[in-house]
């Protein structure tokens, strides 16, 4: 061997044991292919000597795994004479595994034998390590974010399964007051698609309506300020809906880095409320006020009448008396009425009525005005034998109410006619006075006054609230009441009732 | 001569007992039973004093009460301002009467307020 050769030779040997990857050489020319070179690399990854390598197949290396799918693909490599690279799980002399990044080649003589393979280890365990606790960790982030997706849903559906079902209006806004969502409680009450809001600014939607300088101020400055915001009231009258009384709630919320300083706006409608507690306050002031006027005429008669007797002087002291105690008769006609609008409210009208005829709630009435207003003549004719379904307490108030009246109003001619007649499906009761009459403008409002006063609201009509309370009642029962009047003519009230059959 | 009240006021058992009261002061009284046109009344009138109701058919108590007082004519006739109204203390002080009663009241109270008005009254 020239000098040269072996130089070289030396120079590949030092170079082979240099290596970190583990190098072998099998003769191909013996049988079974046995080792008959291993570096040290080779000895430092499978933790054999070198004697305990040499003249073995490779195959011990496998141990007892025998089933791997890469043996065929290196044993057609041998057997086609070609170089092939596999990953193969291998055993250390200590039997722990690694695995082992086998590269094998083929060595031809001059004649194209192959003389020997050669095949070099890499211990690439490690790398299959990691690559398997990726694949692991991928799998498990992945059946993670499945089931947090479904979470995440399922938690969604729940959550907007409760704004769904919120009877009040909410709206979502991002930061800029454009709409992110509402609920289906708006679109209902504001009449509109939610396609036509989101996206849009809030101050451009619905005619702009909701373009309410207090507001956007609240929204942009207050809220970031002071979080959250209740009971802001708003009075407007919107597109499809009208005039409508609005409290507003908003929260301002960051969730997330998605979601930062989005607005939460909830709007609950009062406006049948507060038109409810209106009406409520506005009875008990006038309420009050009615007692209180009989009350005033029955403690200053008493207290001429403490005068009179004090100083001796009796003279003119029956009409005194006599007006105490119309007063007090007018206050307790008055408690009554009120007594009727507390049963009206509580809606119990239905369950007292029974079929009667109209006499049963005429008589007593007609009997009673009759005995306080003995200079009056009431006259009654017409089928008084008629059945209605009512409430007897509660028409024969209505009548009393009409006889009074009637009375009251008709100080110079003083007869009261009382009619009952059947109308289609209707009993007909007409009340005719010759008093003073009323003034066509107010022919309905003689009936209407709860609505228009309040504590200062000078249209009071001093008519008391008995015509209130018989449209109520009569209203109640399904019938009708209304005046037909002249100044100075006298006056007919008239109501319906639905006959019994 | 003897001075002269007019009383505006739509109860006619509540007019009577102020008249009453008012009589008993040595005072002619006049009534009206609605405040559509209190001027005029007024001016037909010429009372020295005026009782005036709150809820009152017409213009009402309180925007009679501005008028008269913003009328060169009528503003320096005394107005009693009275009424059964619960909050009527509040809107009585706010309106431009000269003093204010409220309902039921004492007749003597009454009586106390138009002397207080109208200091030669007959009593």
């Amino acid at each position: 061997m020239p000098e040269y050769a072996q130089a070289l030779r030396k120079i590949f040997g030092t170079a082979l044991d240099a290596s970190v990857d583990g190098v072998v050489i099998t003769d191909n020319k013996l049988p079974d292919n046995p080792i008959i070179y291993c570096n040290q690399a080779f000895c430092d990854i499978t933790g054999y000597s070198m004697d305990e390598i040499i003249g073995h197949n490779c195959r011990f290396l496998q141990a007892n795994d025998r089933n791997q799918e890469v043996r065929r693909t290196i044993a057609d490599a041998i057997k086609e004479g070609k170089a092939c690279q596999v990953d193969i799980r291998n055993y250390k002399k200590d039997g722990s595994l690694f695995f082992n990044e086998l590269s094998i080649s083929p060595v031809y003589d001059e004649d194209g034998n192959i003389t020997h393979f050669i095949g070099i280890q890499n211990d690439i365990t490690r790398r299959k390590e990691a690559e398997h606790s990726l694949k692991l960790e991928r799998e498990n982030l992945e059946k993670r974010v499945n089931e947090r997706t479904k979470e995440l849903q399922e938690h969604e559906a729940f959550l907007k399964g409760i704004v769904e079902t919120i009877r009040e209006s909410l709206i979502v806004l991002n930061p800029d007051l454009k709409i992110a969502l509402v609920n289906k409680h708006f679109e209902k009450f504001f009449k509109i698609n939610a396609n036509e809001l989101i996206d849009q600014k809030l101050t451009d939607v619905l005619e702009g309506s909701w373009n309410i300088p207090e507001l956007v101020n609240l929204l942009e400055n207050v809220l970031p300020e002071h979080n959250p915001f209740e009971d802001f009231e708003v009075v407007h009258d919107f597109p499809y809906i009208g005039t409508r009384r609005l409290i507003l709630n908003a929260s301002q919320i960051t969730v997330g880095g998605a979601y930062q300083n989005w607005i939460l706006l909830a709007m609950e409608d009062i406006t049948e409320r507060y038109v409810i507690e209106k009406k409520k306050d506005d009875f008990i002031a006038i309420a009050s006020h009615e007692m209180k006027t009989p009350i005033t005429v029955v403690k200053g008669n008493l207290q001429l009448l403490e005068r009179m007797l004090e100083k001796g002087d009796m003279e003119g002291y029956k009409p005194r008396l006599r007006q105490s105690m119309d007063s007090m008769e007018n206050l307790n006609r008055l408690i009554s009425n009120l007594l009727d609008t507390s049963i009206l409210t509580s809606g119990s009208t239905n369950k007292t009525s029974e079929v009667i005829k109209v006499i049963d709630i005429i008589d007593t009435p007609l009997a009673q005005v009759g005995e306080v207003y003995k200079s009056h003549d009431f006259v009654l004719y017409g089928d008084t034998d008629l059945e209605i379904l009512g409430n007897k307490d509660q028409l024969s108030q209505v009548i009393t109410n009409l006889l009074i009246n009637a009375a009251k109003y008709s100080k110079d001619s003083k007869q009261v006619v009382m009619h009952v007649g059947r109308v289609g499906n209707f009993a007909k009761i007409s009340v005719t006075d010759t008093g003073i009459g009323i003034a066509k403008e107010n022919h309905k409002r003689v009936f209407d006054r709860f609505y228009r006063v309040s504590g200062n609201d000078n249209n009071y009509f001093g008519a008391g609230i008995g015509l209130y309370i018989s449209q109520q009642i009569v209203a109640d029962h399904g019938g009708t009441i209304w005046v037909e009047s002249e100044i100075g003519e006298g006056s007919v009230f008239s109501i319906t009732l639905p006959l019994s059959k | 001569m003897k001075k002269k009240i007019l009383i505006f006021e739509d109860d006619l058992a509540t007019a009577e007992l102020a008249g009453i009261v008012a009589e008993q002061l040595g005072f002619e009284v006049a009534y009206r039973i609605r405040t559509d046109s209190v001027l005029s009344d007024v001016a037909a009138e010429s009372p020295h004093i005026i009782l005036m109701d709150n809820w009152i058919p017409g213009d009402g108590g309180f925007d009679s009460i501005q008028l008269l007082k913003n009328t060169p004519t009528t503003a320096d006739i005394p107005i009693i301002f009275y009424s059964a109204n619960t909050d009527f203390a509040g809107l009585a002080q706010t309106s431009m009467a000269d003093a204010y009663i409220t309902k039921p009241f004492d007749i003597t109270d009454l009586e106390g307020i138009i002397k207080r008005l109208i200091p030669d009254s007959n009593m």
